[in-house]
C-alpha cells in the first residue's frame, strides 16, 4: 500500500466515512508500521554500540546539570536569606533608631518640664529621664540642679532617685556633693544610706571629710555625723 | 527702773490679748447662741462668724484655676464648691477647736482690719497671711470643684475636701488631708500625718507622698487603676489589698520595694515615710 492511500485512508477516517474493510485495511497497516519502525529502532540501537566517551560526557552532563541544580537551589536560598537579613536588619535599625529618637524626645521633654512651675509636671519630668537609658550630659546636670535647689521635697527626693538608679560615678560624685546642702532630713538620710551601701570604702572616708571640712552648724553637722557613722 | 517699766508693758500686752481672746470666745458664744435661738442654719451663722472674709472673682471663671497659700502659723482649709469664684474665711482657730463638737466654726474677730492679702492674675488667687506674726488662725477658702492648690504651712496643718485637680502640700510641723479627691497630690510633712481619700487616681501625674515622722494613710477604691510603691526605713506598712514586694538588682546591690497594684496600674503613687507607719485602706473593706 502506497503512503498516499494510507493517508487518503487516514483522512477519510478522521471524516467518519471509511467502510468496515477500509478501516481493517488501514489499522492493520498501521500495525505494521509501528511493527516496522521497532524492528527499524532495534537495529538501529544494535548496530551502534555506544561509546564509554558517550556515557562518561552523558554522566558529566548530568554532573553539570545537578551542578546547575544545586547552584540554582543555592542561589535562590541566598536571595531568600539576603531578604531576610535585609528585613531583620531593617527591623533592627528602624527600631534602635525609633528608640534613639523616643529617648531623644523623652530628653527633650524632661529638659522642657523639668522647667515648669508645677511640683507635678518636675516629678513627670524625674519620671522620664529614669527611663531613658544613660542619664548624662545637660539631664544628669538639670537632675543634680533640681535635687540642690528644687523648692519642693518630693521632687528633690525624685530626683535622688533617678541618680542613684542611674549609678554611673558622676551620678554618685552630685549626690555626695548634695548630703550637706539638703534641709530635709529624708533626703539627707536616704542619700547618705545609698552612698554608704555602695562597695567603695573610700565614700564613708571622703563624707567624713566633706563635713568636716564644711561651715554649716554643729547641729546639722552631728546630726550627718550621726548617720555616716551609724 | 527700765526693767520693770519693760516688765510692766510686756505684761499689760499680755493681759490685753488675753482679755481680747476671752472677749472674743464670748462673742462667739453669745451670736452662735444668737444663731440657734433665732432658727438660723448654723453654717450661716458661721459664714458671718469669721473674723475677716473677701470674695475674689475669676478672670475666666469658665477655665480651671490655680490657688496658692502660704502661711507660716495658720491653718489653712480648702473646700470645692460648684461656685465659680474664690471666696475667703478667715476664723479663730482657738475658738473652732472650742466649739468645733458643735459641729459650728467661730465668730467675729474684734479687729476687722484685713488679716490677709491676695491677688487674682489670669485666674491664680495667691493668698498670704498680712504678717508673719499672726497665730491661731483658720483661713477658709471655697474654690470651684475643678482647681489646682499649691498649699503650704509651715506650723500647721492642710485639710483640703472634694476637689478634681492637683494638690501641692506641704507643712513642717502639721498634718495634711485631703477627702474625696479627684486628681493627684504631692505632699509632704516633717512631723505631721498625710491622710488622703481617693475618689479616683489621675494617671496624668505622679502621687508623691513623704513624711519624717509621720504616718501615711490612704484610702482608695478597688476599682483605681494605680501602681502604688512604698518605700519605708523602720515603721510597719499595712494594705488591705495584696502587697507584692519587688527586689531590686542593679549595680549597687539589691533593694527591696513593696508595691500595691490595682487594676491596669494607669496611675502610680509613691509613699516615703522614714519612722512613720503606712496604710492602704480598701473603703468597701472598712464601711
Amino acid at each position: 500500500m502506497s503512503q498516499n492511500h494510507l493517508d487518503r485512508l487516514k483522512e477519510k477516517f478522521y471524516e467518519g466515512k471509511t467502510s468496515f474493510e477500509e478501516e481493517e485495511e488501514l489499522f492493520g497497516n498501521i500495525e505494521d508500521h509501528i511493527i516496522n519502525a521497532q524492528q527499524d529502532f532495534y537495529e538501529f540501537s544494535q548496530s551502534h554500540e555506544l561509546s564509554q566517551a558517550f556515557d562518561d560526557n552523558l554522566k558529566i552532563m548530568l554532573e553539570k546539570d545537578r551542578g546547575k541544580q544545586i547552584r540554582l537551589l543555592w542561589r535562590q536560598f541566598s536571595r531568600a536569606a539576603a531578604i531576610l537579613l535585609f528585613g531583620i536588619l531593617t527591623g533592627v535599625l528602624y527600631k534602635d533608631y525609633q528608640s534613639a529618637d523616643v529617648s531623644l524626645l523623652r530628653e527633650e521633654l524632661a529638659l522642657v518640664l523639668s522647667e515648669q512651675q508645677s511640683a507635678h509636671l518636675r516629678l513627670k519630668a524625674l519620671e522620664l529621664a529614669s527611663e531613658l537609658p544613660q542619664i548624662e550630659g545637660e539631664v544628669l546636670n538639670t537632675i543634680g540642679q533640681m535635687l540642690g535647689n528644687d523648692e519642693n521635697v518630693n521632687v528633690r527626693l525624685a530626683a535622688y532617685r533617678a541618680l542613684s538608679r542611674s549609678a554611673n560615678k558622676s551620678a554618685q560624685v552630685i549626690l555626695m556633693n548634695s548630703v550637706l546642702e539638703q534641709e530635709s532630713f529624708l533626703i539627707q538620710s536616704s542619700i547618705v544610706k545609698y552612698l554608704l551601701s555602695l562597695s567603695d570604702p573610700k565614700i564613708k572616708i571622703e563624707l567624713l571629710e566633706i563635713i568636716e571640712n564644711s561651715s554649716i552648724e554643729d547641729g546639722r553637722k552631728k546630726r550627718i555625723e550621726n548617720l555616716i557613722t551609724l | 527702773m527700765r526693767k520693770s517699766v519693760i516688765l510692766g508693758l510686756m505684761l499689760l500686752v499680755i493681759s490685753q490679748l488675753w482679755s481680747q481672746s476671752a472677749t472674743n470666745e464670748a462673742e462667739i458664744k453669745k451670736q452662735i447662741d444668737q444663731a440657734i435661738a433665732n432658727g438660723e442654719d448654723p453654717r450661716v451663722a458661721l459664714q458671718r462668724a469669721s473674723l475677716w472674709s473677701a470674695e475674689i472673682p475669676l478672670t475666666k471663671p469658665w477655665l480651671k484655676g490655680k490657688l496658692n497659700v502660704n502661711t507660716k502659723f495658720s491653718r489653712i482649709s480648702v473646700n470645692g464648691t460648684d461656685q465659680d469664684f474664690v471666696s475667703v474665711y478667715v476664723y479663730d482657730l482657738r475658738a473652732v477647736e472650742k466649739y468645733a463638737p458643735l459641729n459650728l466654726e467661730p465668730n467675729r474677730w474684734v479687729d476687722t482690719k484685713p488679716l490677709i492679702e491676695f491677688t487674682e492674675n489670669n485666674n491664680e488667687v495667691t493668698i498670704t497671711e498680712k504678717s508673719d506674726k499672726l497665730t491661731g488662725l483658720l483661713i477658709s477658702i471655697n474654690v470651684p470643684y475643678r482647681f489646682g492648690l499649691k498649699l503650704e504651712a509651715n506650723e500647721e496643718s492642710i485639710f483640703v475636701f472634694d476637689l478634681e485637680g492637683e494638690i501641692e502640700a506641704s507643712s513642717v510641723k502639721g498634718d495634711i488631708k485631703f477627702i474625696r479627691l479627684k486628681g493627684a497630690v504631692v505632699a509632704s510633712s516633717e512631723e505631721g500625718y498625710i491622710a488622703g481619700n481617693y475618689l479616683e487616681v489621675s494617671p496624668r501625674y505622679p502621687n508623691m507622698l513623704s513624711s519624717v515622722n509621720g504616718d501615711v494613710q490612704l484610702v482608695i477604691p478597688e476599682s483605681a487603676s494605680v501602681n502604688i510603691i512604698i518605700s519605708i526605713e523602720e515603721g510597719p506598712i499595712e494594705s488591705d489589698y495584696r502587697m507584692k514586694t519587688h527586689r531590686n538588682t542593679d549595680k549597687n546591690g539589691q533593694s527591696d520595694i513593696k508595691m500595691v497594684q490595682l487594676g491596669l496600674r494607669e496611675a502610680s503613687i509613691g509613699i516615703t515615710s522614714l519612722y512613720g507607719e503606712v496604710r492602704i485602706i480598701d473603703p468597701s473593706r472598712n464601711n
